[in-house]
C-alpha cells in the first residue's frame, strides 16, 4: 500500500499534497484501520504521532518551530510547542522520490551543489513555500554546522527569531554552565515568541521521559546483540525520525517501550526471518534515503548491518530534578562532537559489543562533520585490525547515485572479509 | 595602473624580513584572527600567523577530506612540509568544522610540542564572555607551563598594550576613506600581514617609514570603488583588483580591517581575560558568528557613505560559513552591485578566470 501511495504521490505536483493537514488525517486513518503495514506495531505508532506532529505543522493554528537535527527538544516538548524538523523532512522527501523537485528549487537561486543536501533541500522546500514557515529556527552548533548557518541565513531573510544554542567542545563544568545558562535564555525566548508559559513540572517531566527513552534505547540495543535479533538496520534507520524530533514526548518513549516489547517476543519465539550473516558491519552516519538497493545488496551477498552510530545512547542518566544541567550534559557528551579521538572510541567501542568484521562508512557529500577525519578514523581502525569501507554517495541527492558503482565497491570489500 | 606609495623596495625589504623572521625558533603558528597573539606573545613565544599554501592539490589532501576548504588543505601541506619543521607549536580556535579536522590531522599526522584548540563562542552575549574570558586564562595556563615560565597578568597586559598599539596605528591608515582615496587598499591588507607575522617593534619601524612616506602622497586615485569582503582568500586577489583598474576603499576581512578593532581601554578592575575576551568578542564578527548577519542590515547605509560602487565577495569553495554570508548579502543589498566569486586558494589557477570577472565587473559599474 505504502508503494502505491509512493508511486501515486511521485508526480510533478506531489509535493504540494504536503501542505494539505487533511493528508495527514488520511495517512492516520489508513494506520489506524491497517491499510498501511507495518513490519512492527511501534512503527505504526510512530508514525501515526508523526503524522500527527505533521499535521499541526501544517494546521498553522499554534506556533511552531524548525529544530536542527541535534537541538534539545526536551525544551519543546515541556512547553507543547509542535517541532517541523527539515532535515528529517528532507529524508522523507528523498524517500517519496520528489527531494529533486526542492534541490532545483534551491540550485535555480544560486545555491550551489556543495554543501550538504539536507539543508539544500530545505532551502528549496521554504523557498517554493512547501516547507512550513516557522515562528522561531532553532538549532545547537555542536556537529552540524551547516544547520546554523543555514537557520541563521533563513530567519534572517524571513526575518524571524532564530535561536542558538552554542555547544563548546570542551566537556568541563565551565562548558555545562555556559550550556545551561543558555538554555535557561532559550526557553524564556521561546515563552516570548509563542506566548507559551514555561512550568517547570512539565520540563521535569520531558526530562524524566528522554531518561525513559535512554533506558528503553539501552535495552534495544542490547536485544540486538541477539543473533536471533529481527531487527534489521533499515528499520532502525526509520526510527532515527524520533531521535531527531521526539526525544523528551511520551509519544517516543511509547514507541521504544513497544518496540522493546515486540523483540523481545520475537527474539523469545526465536520467530527469525533470517539465517544469521556471513559478516556482520557497523554503519557510520547515515544511510541514503531515496531509492536504494545498499542494504539489500549486503544481505544478498550475506552481509549484515548489525547497528549505526547512530543509536549508539551516548548520554548519561538524566535527573528530572535537574533537568537543564541534564540536558545541557547530554548536548556536551556527544561523542561525534569534541575531538575525532572520541567518535573513534566509540566506533571501536561498537565494533567490539556488536563482534563485526568491518565497519561502512558512508560518505554524505557535503557532511563536514562526518567526512572531515576519515583519514584518521581509517588509519585508527587499521591499527586495530578492523577494515573499513568508505562509500562516497549523498543521503538525499540520488543524482550521482550509481548502484554498479556502489556495488563494486561492497563486492572487493566483502571479498577482502573472506 | 599600478602605484604603490612607498615604491617596490620597501615592499621587498619587508618580503625579506619576514623570511628571514619565519627561520627563527620559538614560533607559535595561527591560522585564525580570534587567536589571543597578545597571550602567546607574554609567554615569550612569537605568534606568526600561518597562511596557507596557494594551490589546489596538495599532497595533504590523503589527510584532510577533500570537501574541506582549500585554505586548511593548504595550511596543512605547509606544515608537513620539511622547512616547517622549526615550528615550535600550533594554536587553533574552533572556529568552524574545517578547522577543528585541520587541528586534529595536525595532532596526528604532524604533532608540534605544543598544540591547542581554543574554543571559541559563537555568541556576544555576557556569559559568552565569560566562557571566552575563563578559555583565555586556561590557554595562558597551558601555554605558561608548556614553556615552564611564570608569565603574570602583568606581562600579559604588557602585550595588550603592544599590540593594540599597532592596532591602532593600522587602524589609521583606514580613516578618512569617505571621499578621496589616494593609497589603494590592498596595500594596507599587506600591511596587516606584516602585522600577523612580523614582532610587533620590527612592525613598528616598518610602519613608521610607510607612514613618513603615506603622509607625503597626495596624488588621488580614480576608478570603480570597491568595498571586498568574504573568506580568507589569495593574498594577490585584493592587488588583482587594484591592478584591473578598482579602487580597494575599504574592505572586512580577517586578513585586513576586521582584526583592527581593539583599541578600546579596559574597565576599572577588569582583569586581562576578560578585556581580550570583550575586545575579540565584540569585533565586527566573521562569517561563523551568530551575529554576522547583523551588520547586513546597516552595511548598504555604510557602504553609501563611501561612496562604494561596487561589492566584491570572495569565499573559499567549500567554506560554509562565508557561503551561507553569501547568500545573505546578496538577498540584503538592494542598491549597489555584488559580484560573488567562488574560488580556490590559489592566485594562479584561479587568476585566469578570475581577472575576466573582475575585470567585467569593473567595466559594468565603471
Ligand atoms: S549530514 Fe552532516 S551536514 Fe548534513 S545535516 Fe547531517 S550533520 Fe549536518
Ligand atoms: S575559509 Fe571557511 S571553511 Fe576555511 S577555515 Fe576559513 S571559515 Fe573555515
Amino acid at each position: 500500500m505504502l508503494e502505491l501511495i509512493k508511486k501515486y504521490i511521485n508526480r510533478e505536483k506531489a509535493p504540494e499534497m504536503l501542505r494539505w493537514p487533511v493528508i495527514y488525517t488520511l495517512g492516520q486513518a489508513m494506520v489506524r484501520s491497517n491499510l498501511l503495514r507495518f513490519p512492527y506495531r511501534a512503527t505504526a505508532l510512530m508514525v501515526e504521532y508523526g503524522l500527527e506532529e505533521t499535521k499541526k505543522v501544517y494546521n498553522r493554528r499554534l506556533p511552531f518551530v524548525w529544530t536542527s537535527a541535534f537541538f534539545p527538544t526536551e525544551l519543546l516538548h515541556a512547553l507543547g510547542i509542535p517541532i517541523f524538523s527539515p532535515e528529517v523532512a528532507a529524508a522523507l522527501a528523498a524517500s517519496f522520490g520528489f527531494q529533486e523537485h526542492f534541490l532545483k528549487e534551491a540550485e535555480s537561486r544560486w545555491w550551489g551543489r556543495d554543501n550538504c543536501s539536507f539543508h539544500r533541500c530545505a532551502i528549496g522546500g521554504l523557498f517554493s513555500r512547501y516547507y512550513p514557515l516557522p515562528s522561531a529556527f532553532c538549532a545547537s552548533s555542536h556537529l552540524c554546522e551547516g544547520a546554523v548557518l543555514m537557520f541563521s541565513s533563513l530567519a534572517r531573510v524571513y526575518n524571524r527569531p532564530f535561536l542558538l544554542l552554542d555547544v563548546p567542545v570542551e566537556q568541563d563544568d565551565d562548558s555545562l554552565s555556559y550550556v545551561t545558562g543558555q538554555l535557561w535564555q532559550i526557553i524564556s525566548s521561546l515563552e516570548e515568541i509563542t506566548g507559551i508559559s514555561f512550568q517547570h513540572e512539565k520540563l521535569q517531566e520531558a526530562v524524566a521521559n528522554a531518561e525513559g527513552t535512554r533506558r528503553v534505547l539501552q535495552k534495544i540495543n542490547e536485544l540486538r546483540l541477539h543473533p536471533y535479533s529481527p531487527f534489521t538496520a533499515k528499520e532502525a534507520f526509520n526510527f532515527l525520525y524520533l531521535n531527531f524530533t521526539g526525544l523528551g514526548s511520551r509519544a517516543m518513549l511509547r514507541v521504544y517501550e513497544t518496540l522493546a516489547k515486540e523483540l523481545e517476543e520475537r527474539i523469545r519465539e526465536n520467530n527469525t526471518f533470517k539465517k544469521p550473516p556471513r559478516f556482520k558491519l557497523l554503519w557510520l552516519h547515515l544511510p541514503p534515503f531515496y531509492r536504494n538497493n545498499i542494504l539489500e545488496y549486503l544481505e544478498e551477498k550475506g552481509a549484515r548491518v548489525v547497528f549505526e552510530e547512530f543509536n549508539h545512547v551516548y548520554w548519561g542518566a538524566m535527573d528530572a530534578s535537574r533537568p537543564l544541567e541534564s540536558i545541557a550534559g547530554r548536548m556536551l557528551s556527544h561523542f561525534s562532537y569534541g575531538h575525532i579521538s572520541r567518535r573513534i572510541e566509540i566506533i571501536k567501542e561498537l565494533a567490539a559489543k556488536y563482534d563485526v568484521d568491518g565497519v561502512i562508512h558512508f560518505s554524505h557529500w557535503g557532511c563536514r562533520q562526518s567526512c572531515g577525519s576519515l583519514r584518521i578514523i581509517r588509519d585508527s581502525l587499521q591499527k586495530e585490525g578492523l577494515p573499513f569501507l568508505v562509500l562516497d554517495g549523498d543521503c538525499v541527492d540520488n543524482r550521482n547515485y550509481a548502484p554498479g558503482q556502489v556495488q563494486t565497491r561492497i563486492d572487493g570489500f566483502l571479498e577482502m572479509l573472506g | 595602473m599600478e602605484q604603490t606609495i612607498c615604491g617596490e623596495a620597501f615592499w621587498q625589504r619587508l618580503e625579506e624580513a619576514e623570511k628571514e623572521f619565519q627561520q627563527k625558533k620559538d614560533r607559535i603558528a595561527w591560522f585564525c584572527s580570534y587567536t589571543p597573539v597578545e597571550i602567546i606573545a607574554s609567554c615569550g613565544l612569537h605568534p606568526y600567523r600561518f597562511s596557507g599554501k596557494e594551490g589546489t592539490s596538495f599532497y595533504a589532501d590523503s589527510f584532510l577530506h577533500s570537501s574541506l576548504c582549500f585554505f586548511v588543505r593548504g595550511c596543512l601541506e605547509r606544515v608537513l612540509k620539511e622547512e616547517e619543521k622549526s615550528l615550535e607549536g600550533v594554536v587553533l580556535v574552533n572556529s568552524c568544522l574545517a578547522m577543528s579536522h585541520f587541528y586534529y590531522a595536525l595532532q596526528k599526522y604532524s604533532p608540534r610540542s605544543f598544540s591547542y584548540l581554543l574554543d571559541l563562542p559563537r555568541n556576544d552575549s555576557q556569559p559568552a564572555r565569560e566562557f571566552w574570558a575563563q578559555g583565555l586564562r586556561k590557554f595562558h595556563r597551558a601555554l605558561s607551563e608548556y614553556r615552564g615560565v611564570e608569565s603574570t597578568e602583568g606581562a600579559l597586559w604588557e602585550q595588550i598594550y603592544l599590540y593594540r598599539e599597532n592596532r591602532r596605528r593600522l587602524q589609521g591608515v583606514y580613516l578618512g576613506r569617505e571621499d578621496k582615496v589616494a593609497v589603494d587598499g590592498h596595500e594596507f591588507i599587506r600591511l596587516v600581514e606584516a602585522f600577523t607575522i612580523l614582532p610587533p617593534a620590527d612592525f613598528q619601524e616598518f610602519f613608521h617609514t610607510y607612514y613618513h612616506d603615506f603622509l607625503h602622497k597626495k596624488k588621488d586615485l580614480t576608478g570603480p570603488r570597491i568595498f571586498l569582503t568574504g573568506s580568507a582568500m589569495p593574498a594577490p586577489l585584493a592587488k588583482l583588483i587594484h591592478g584591473l583598474g578598482g579602487v580597494l576603499v575599504l574592505d572586512d576581512l580577517c586578513i585586513g580591517r576586521r582584526i583592527l578593532q581593539f583599541t578600546a581601554e579596559p574597565e576599572a578592575g577588569e582583569d586581562p581575560y576578560s578585556f581580550l575576551a570583550r575586545q575579540y568578542l565584540k569585533r565586527e564578527p566573521c562569517a561563523r558568528m551568530n551575529f554576522a548577519g547583523e551588520n547586513l542590515d546597516k552595511l548598504e547605509a555604510m557602504l553609501k557613505k563611501y561612496h562604494i560602487d561596487g561589492i566584491i565577495f570572495f569565499y573559499l569553495k567549500f567554506c560554509d560559513p562565508w557561503y551561507y554570508y553569501g547568500q545573505l548579502l546578496k538577498e540584503k543589498i538592494k542598491d549597489i552591485p555584488v559580484l560573488i566569486l567562488e574560488g580556490e586558494y590559489s592566485s594562479e589557477t584561479g587568476t585566469g578566470q578570475m581577472r575576466t570577472r573582475i575585470s567585467a565587473f569593473l567595466e559594468m559599474i565603471r
